[in-house]
């Protein structure tokens, strides 16, 4: 076993530390802090929080790729939890917890019947003793979520932040949900299989890392162009802001989605030539997913950079700004260290927004078919594929399902979060609007 | 006033010049003419002559920028970026990569494209509009509490479910309405009565979070407070004086919209295989057609621009405060 340090989990992980740094910074800060748990008081902010960061740990579990030395192949931590269905395909659909197949086919005795599908409990035969198992086993499940959940609420329920029913019942809800999966999972495809017999349960799962990286790298990359843009523009005025205007407007001016997908039809271009380049599929995925989210930071940059500059300009007539001046402080010491403080809310606030709107941005890229790899795994490729089920008769309705809850669930989570970070640091919003 | 226009209208010159210059390098320079001509015409057993050959016949035989075997002005004219930009400048975009007449096709594409986004457009606006100011009148009850979270996750689904589901459920299962298709005159609006109602309502929670955000500001402003102390009716406050006042930002930020209606919904378009620009976007993407994918970035940039130019000049008939700066 050896670890593979793909590119994107290079970054992801550099930007946890990056995080971890943040909230330390955070903490040490009072007014920061203060402003931080006003955020959090509000229970459906909280929740909504809890359920991101499980999306996160999700998503960082699937960063950690190893390499089998026998057989070469890659896996992340996250594949070897949910080793049972990988490696029980199916010959085609099923329906979610289902124990036979989706379509009739010859059985042995020569006439045609549902077969009963490999990765299911043994002893099933009719349908009434599935239900019964899975009903058992969910039974089992709350038993056992309730008896987890005990400790987790004496150590939280007395901290005043968590003293509500909602978040509580968020928490609780997590733990049930990951003792019923880690109980069924070795058992059933838990959200049926796809046209090739893959568990769909697994895909969406191995989802949330691509949509995650797509929302969070996009938005990181484009912060250093926005940001020293915009304050240089505000700061400097005249020719520099005059050049940095006519950037960002010439590149506003390109539709953005033609923009996206002219730059992505070159990159496909220049990766199918340089095809003997990359040493896995896995590794040529995942650089084209890292260049994807480079594609659309050089697109999107341009609103935070406009927002930063109108900033500035208001903020460097104040009297701190002119004061510095004065005294003869270096103009790179006020960009960074007296201006750049001042706007950074307008930075969180167009972080916690746009990393929603880009993960549904993935899956329209996807569509359209200049989004990630089609090997990659992803709700974009997923919703892509289930297209053509929809019309099918009967109707195979689950991937796209699966692909939507599990999307939206990561999306709301980020935006009702996101909403309440808005309205705690835009200095529009009233305090309590 | 003319002068003013007139300067907006020079200032936006280098823009278009940017524009095409960005286009320029990624369709030409960062993605060969040789590239080109491979996709054109499969990557395997291409000879070079083919590719020559297949270069002549579109005209990317030249040099990019600057042509050694010619003299005097010709040397910067008798180039690729020359031959393929100086057109777009007269609108006039040539040939598709696969002998269409891109003029011709935009010229019809562009009636289905209307018939669909000037409709999704002004429906979604009053809709928006409508709830963003119902939300307003019911501003701290547990009902509004409950509308903006609703609306958040209405903005949470993604866009494409709507249509899916729409498609199938609206026009598979009951069949109000055909599932896709188009057809030229009146009957039309068979056809696009669906998208332009999945499209109200994909862009309803963003729409009356924005709308409502407007309001708001406004409604903090101390003029409204001199109207309530005046006596006047939380009524007649909010329809007479925010509602107007409000008109200013709304504007602005609608006009610079208008104008890239003509480009159509890359999506929508698709889904219910309406035959305007959008789609024939989307199938020049899938084709890699780069004759086309330029003449449409160009096209929308044009577009964009002159919704800047509309947004200024709007804006000082509606605010005559704004000064000819």
């Amino acid at each position: 076993m050896s670890i593979v340090w793909l590119w994107t989990d290079i970054a992801l992980w550099v930007l946890t530390l990056l995080s971890v740094f943040a909230v330390y910074k955070i903490k040490k800060s009072e007014s920061l802090s203060r402003k931080w748990i006003s955020i959090f008081s509000r229970p459906i902010a909280l929740s909504s929080f809890i359920i991101f960061v499980f999306y996160i740990f999700i998503g960082l579990s699937d960063s950690i790729h190893l390499r089998d030395s026998k057989t070469s192949e890659v896996y992340s931590l996250l594949d070897f939890a949910l080793m049972p269905v990988i490696e029980s395909e199916e010959k085609t659909y099923s329906t979610p917890l289902n124990y036979q197949q989706f379509s009739k086919e010859y059985l042995d005795n020569g006439l045609r019947g549902f077969v009963n599908l490999k990765h299911t409990p043994d002893e099933i035969n009719s349908q009434s003793e599935n239900i019964q198992y899975i009903l058992t086993t969910t039974a089992w499940s709350l038993l056992v979520a309730i008896i987890l959940f005990i400790p987790i609420y004496w150590l939280v329920s007395s901290r005043p932040l968590f003293d509500n029913k909602p978040v509580l019942w968020t928490i609780f809800s997590i733990v049930f949900l990951l003792v019923w999966v880690i109980n069924t999972l070795p058992e059933y495809h838990i959200l049926g299989t796809d046209k090739a017999g893959t568990d769909v349960f697994y895909k969406a799962v191995k989802s949330i890392r691509t949509g995650m990286i797509f929302g969070l790298l996009t938005t990181l990359m484009a912060l250093p162009p926005a940001i020293i843009l915009g304050l240089m523009a505000g700061y400097y005025r005249g020719r520099v802001d005059d050049i940095i205007q006519y950037v960002y407007t010439t590149i506003n001016a390109i539709p953005g989605i033609l923009l996206i997908a002219a730059l992505v039809l070159i990159l496909q271009v220049y990766m199918d030539e340089n095809a003997q380049k990359y040493a896995s599929s896995l590794e040529r995925s995942d650089l084209k997913l890292l260049l994807l989210c480079v594609i659309l930071a050089l697109t999107s940059w341009t609103g935070l950079c406009r927002l930063i500059r109108a900033e500035t300009l208001k903020l460097s007539e104040l009297e701190y700004v002119k004061a510095a001046k004065v005294f003869g402080v270096a103009n790179l010491k006020i960009l960074f260290g007296h201006l750049m403080p001042n706007v950074m809310h307008l930075v969180l606030i167009s972080i916690v927004l746009d990393f929603s709107g880009l993960v549904l941005i993935e899956a329209i890229l996807s569509y359209i078919g200049v989004g990630v790899d089609a090997t990659t795994m992803s709700w974009g490729n997923m919703i892509n594929a289930a297209r053509l089920e929809l019309s099918a008769d009967p109707i195979v309705w689950w991937p796209l399902a699966s692909s939507f809850i599990f999307m939206f669930g990561l999306v709301l989570s980020a935006n009702l979060f996101a909403d309440r970070v808005r309205q705690i640091f835009d200095p529009k919003e009233g305090e309590d609007a | 006033m003319w002068s003013y226009i007139t300067r907006r209208i020079f200032y936006s010159i280098p823009i278009l010049i940017g524009v095409n210059f960005i286009t320029f390098v990624l369709f030409f320079i960062v993605n060969t003419p040789d590239d080109m001509a491979r996709v054109q015409l499969g990557t395997k057993y291409v000879t070079q002559a083919d590719i020559n050959s297949w270069k002549e016949q579109k005209g990317y035989n030249k040099p990019l920028f600057f042509n050694e075997s010619v003299s005097g002005m010709e040397k910067l004219t008798d180039t690729i970026f020359y031959h393929k930009s100086a057109p777009l400048f007269q609108l006039d975009f040539g040939q598709s990569d696969s002998g269409r007449n891109i003029n011709e096709d935009i010229q019809q594409r562009m009636w289905p494209s209307l018939a669909l986004a000037i409709p999704s457009f002004i429906f979604a606006l009053l809709t928006n509009i409508i709830f963003a100011v119902w939300m307003v009148m019911i501003l701290g009850s547990k009902l509004e509490r409950f509308a903006l979270v609703f609306s958040v996750a209405l903005m949470s689904i993604s866009g494409l479910f709507y249509i899916i589901l729409g498609q199938k459920i609206v026009a598979g299962l009951w069949n109000w309405f055909p599932v896709s298709g188009y057809i030229d005159g009146i009957e039309s609006w068979r056809f696009v009565t669906l998208p332009i109602i999945i499209g109200v309502i994909a862009g309803l929670g963003a729409g009356v979070r924005w709308y409502r955000s407007i309001f708001l500001e406004e409604i903090n402003k101390p003029y409204v407070n001199t109207a309530r102390a005046k006596g006047l009716s939380e009524n007649r406050v909010l329809f007479k004086h925010v509602l107007k006042n409000a008109m200013i930002p709304i504007l602005t930020g609608v006009v610079v919209v208008i104008p890239t209606l003509f480009m159509g919904s890359l999506i929508m378009e698709s889904f219910f295989s309406i035959p305007g620009l959008g789609s024939y976007t989307i199938d020049a993407i899938n084709a890699q057609d780069f004759a086309i994918v330029r003449a449409m970035v160009f096209l929308g940039s044009v577009l964009y621009i002159i919704g800047l130019l509309l947004t200024d000049i709007s804006y000082t008939f509606v605010d005559p405060r704004v000064k000819f700066k």
